[in-house]
């Protein structure tokens, strides 16, 4: 099997600023890939990038043999590449069981052409309650289905949109910063799912995260970014004991200490 | 031909410095408050009666103008308290209620004047010959004032403490709040400035044309184009959308007529959107 | 169960409805039925914008292309009332069709300006192309449209046919929010940003609903124009107001909103023909307060008072 994601020599710049420079990696199959570095690193840049947010200045963003840079959100999720937000972002006046829903059925039944076929329609609607009761269990969501999900706990709701991505049947989920926000205690869970989706779902994972912690128990590798360019990509082991990440965070930033 | 695109440069000019009094009110409630001000021409439309009803008293035509503008700056800052207030940052909300607001000065201007056409004397007469251009000195002191008033607005916000308080207001209203700036008074003193500018606007205008009960949907129309082309919310935007407008419009009208100015005008509006949507002069998305 | 329920409601609704003219033969008051039908469809195709988090200003200048087409069909054209009435709805559909992806490129409010915009550069159209439009003072001799051998030239045929136009509307408006495409405008008017995360196309969709309420509204236009059988532009200045107003009113949250809404505001003009002015003015006042004290309108109250009673039982 070819590579899931690769993305070759991406630059882009603001104004006079110079955001990205030169990023390139591709991932493995089955793996769960790393995204890291201090604030201001580039880290949500290339993210944007990466989902079509808006184009690189030079470069290429592979998805599947396709080149993805530049298109729409809403097609790369159709294409199997699907983001999660940092803050949490649910249908809050709308129940457990009807997020789920729509995660499936906007996957589904994603562009108005739709409309042409009546069949799909029928389908889609059976298809997509399957799935929201799958997610249901997978997530143990059984006891708030039909909670609002503007009421549950935080936590909670960040689980419910790992949900709701899985629902839209991805190739490969794209995490900006799932931790943020959360305890200790919360971000060990989260990192156990994340782990349970790529085992049980087959689901790459490529995660952008400030919580060192959970990156580095739950990734295969690791890319570092500071002002823009990769410093390191390796191993967690490696990346641990690498001297340049070592200055990156102490020099800039006290996120290690 | 030099003498013609001259002359038509100047009367863009000038009816575009007026449309950049309406626009900058406009831009900067909407920038400050995340609120569409659909009344805004209305506060034009009071600023024209304002000087006609001071003129009648026996005022001046600038004392009548300043009191007339000042009178709708305070009505303003009394609506923002008001109404406004209660729908910042919900666009559509706000946009209905000053539908409504809308609707509602037209039709006490129309219950308190009736539907007639009235006349306000012109302070000054004749025609200023420059042998290439010639321009009406009615229409000259209506661009020297617009003019004037816009560069006492720039220093206003770039050298006064509620002048840059508002500035900061529109870029951060939170961040501006920390450092000690009232949102709340920013809201309105930002409101009554816009209608105070409008209302000005449409005092110069006044002696112009004439007035009645709905001489501001026109220019509240320009403005609409006038910040889409330089930019919601950005007012430099609003001061280059609103004389390239003029311009634009002199230039189109002039040399082939209203009508298909206003289409090519519309056009030229479509085509920066589809090159360009932050407009002109905005921020980047 | 609940399909049945509905259907027999709406059928008795329409029933009562459709014999209204054989109680109240008078001229004006069947006037005002055929004004109120016709509001109750433009205000169902304002809102199907409005529950998708669009408010459209062009929607007056939509019902004016639409009446202006269908007039033009048959006067200049000898199209049958049937084709000229399609043509209607489509010209503006087609109109939205290519405006919208353009409109709706930059986010926010910028498309309500937009659609004002155009509104204007329409209308000045129609008032400044005399040779087409008959300028300021309109088109006249409109022909009554035949439908099926039957001549339609009495008002309580038209209050029919408009009658026939605003349930049919409802119906479709009401589809619409049940079917999958409503769950998704809802979807994009609460959280666009996560439902195009999930796959949603959502300009595409908005195209789409701004597109079939401009097809609605150019067929109330066409019904308007042959029941007046005379048009002008300065016949459609305070329609963008009043199909905003219908909506706030009734409620937009529900398609039975803009119904109520013009059903209770549209005659009232209509009933004090004196005081046009002062009128204008209770409506301004009656929309600002409406907005900040009763943001769901009636529907809104409603449902509160409904959910009060029955939590308290």
């Amino acid at each position: 099997m070819t590579a899931v994601l690769s993305v070759t020599d991406i630059s882009r710049q603001f104004g006079g600023l110079q955001a990205l420079s030169d990023v390139a990696f591709t991932t493995v199959p089955g793996e769960i890939f790393g995204i890291i570095g201090p604030n201001g690193a580039g880290k949500t840049t290339l993210f944007n990038v990466i989902t079509g947010a808006f184009p690189p200045s030079t470069g290429k963003v592979v998805f599947e043999g396709t080149p993805v840079a530049g298109l729409s959100m809403d097609k790369v999720a159709r294409m199997g590449l699907v983001r999660t937000f940092q803050a949490t972002s649910v249908f809050r006046s709308q129940s457990v069981f009807e997020n789920l829903r729509r995660g499936a059925m906007f996957s589904l039944l994603g562009r108005p052409s739709f409309l042409l076929r009546a069949k799909a329609t029928v389908t889609a609607g059976a298809v997509a309650r399957k799935r929201a009761e799958e997610i249901i269990d997978f997530l143990d969501l059984g006891a708030v289905t039909t909670n609002r999900a503007g009421d549950l706990a935080y936590g909670l709701q960040k689980i419910l949109g790992v949900g709701m991505a899985l629902a839209a049947a991805p190739k490969m989920l794209l995490m900006d910063e799932p931790a943020a926000g959360l305890n200790p205690t919360e971000t060990a869970a989260l990192g156990k799912l994340l782990l349970r989706v790529r085992g049980e779902w087959k689901i790459d994972i490529v995660v952008v995260e400030h919580d060192m912690q959970m990156i580095m128990s739950i990734c295969d590798r690791i890319m570092v970014l500071n002002y823009g360019r990769v410093i390191c990509l390796d191993t967690p082991s490696q990346v641990r004991a690498d001297p340049a990440v070592i200055e990156a965070y102490l020099g800039t930033d006290d996120e290690l200490a | 031909m030099g003498q013609l695109l001259a002359q038509i440069l100047v009367n863009g000019l000038i009816s575009g410095s007026t449309y950049v009094l309406v626009a900058l009110g406009f831009t900067m409630i909407s920038g400050i408050m995340r609120v569409l001000n659909f009344a805004h021409g209305e506060f034009y439309m009071m600023g024209a009666y304002g000087v006609y009803v001071l003129t009648q008293y026996g005022l001046g035509y600038f004392p009548a103008l300043l009191i007339g503008a000042i009178i709708v700056g305070a009505f303003g800052v009394v609506m923002e308290r008001l109404i406004f207030r209660w729908v910042i940052g919900r666009e559509v909300n706000g946009l209905i209620v000053a539908l409504g607001l809308s609707v509602v000065l037209k039709a006490l201007a129309l219950i308190i004047f009736g539907p007639v056409e009235l006349a306000v004397t012109r302070p000054v007469h004749g025609t200023l010959d420059l042998g290439s251009v010639s321009i009406p000195y009615d229409r000259l002191l209506v661009g020297g004032c617009a003019f004037g008033i816009m560069l006492l607005f720039y220093f206003f916000l770039t050298f006064t403490r509620v002048g840059l308080a508002m500035r900061a207001v529109a870029q951060d209203e939170k961040i501006a709040a920390i450092q000690g700036v009232r949102p709340s008074f920013i809201h309105a003193a930002a409101f009554g400035l816009g209608c105070l500018l409008a209302g000005l606007a449409g005092g110069l205008m006044a002696p112009i044309y004439t007035v009645n009960p709905t001489i501001g949907e026109l220019p509240m129309g320009k403005a609409f184009v006038i910040v889409i082309l330089g930019g919601l919310g950005s007012i430099p935007g609003a001061v280059v959308g609103g004389l390239l407008l003029g311009i634009a419009e002199s230039f189109f009208s002039t040399l082939i007529d209203g009508t298909v100015s206003a289409m090519l005008v519309f056009a030229l509006v479509v085509l920066v959107i589809i090159v360009r949507p932050q407009g002109l002069m905005g921020r980047s998305l | 169960m609940r399909l049945g329920r509905f259907a027999l409601v709406f059928a008795a609704v329409m029933a009562v409805l459709v014999a209204v003219p054989f109680y109240f033969p008078q001229r004006y008051i069947i006037h005002i039925c055929v004004m109120t039908a016709l509001f109750v469809t433009l205000g169902l195709s304002m809102n199907l914008m409005l529950r998708t988090g669009l408010v459209s200003l062009a929607h007056s200048a939509f019902m004016a292309i639409g009446s202006y087409t269908s007039a033009l069909c048959m006067m200049r054209l000898g199209w049958p009332f049937s084709v000229s009435f399609l043509a209607s709805g489509l010209m503006v559909a087609l109109l939205a069709l290519v405006s919208g992806p353009i409109f709706l490129r930059i986010k926010g409010v910028y498309f309500i300006l937009l659609t004002y915009a155009l509104s204007q550069v329409v209308m000045l159209n129609f008032m400044e192309w005399v040779s087409l439009f008959g300028g300021n003072s309109g088109l006249s001799d409109i022909p009554r449209p035949v439908l099926f051998g039957m001549v339609f030239n009495t008002a309580r045929q038209f209050y029919w046919m408009a009658l026939a136009l605003a349930g049919v509307s409802f119906l479709v408006a009401r589809t619409i929010y049940r079917s999958a495409l409503g769950t998704i405008i809802d979807a994009i008017k609460e959280e666009e940003r996560l439902a195009s995360s999930l796959g949603l196309n959502a300009m595409g969709f908005r195209v789409l609903i701004f597109c079939i309420s401009g097809f609605i509204a150019g067929l109330s236009g066409s019904v308007y124009a042959h029941y007046m059988t005379f048009l002008s532009p300065e016949a459609f200045t305070g329609v963008m107001i009043d199909v905003i107003l219908i909506n706030v009113f009734g409620g937009a949250a529900s398609p039975i909103g803009p119904v109520l809404g013009a059903i209770i505001l549209i005659p009232l003009p209509e009933l004090l023909r004196d005081a046009q002015e002062y009128q204008i003015l209770a409506y301004g006042i009656l929309l600002i307060a409406l907005q900040l004290f009763l943001p769901e309108g009636l529907i809104g109250l409603c449902r509160r008072i409904l959910s009060a009673r029955w939590r308290r039982s």
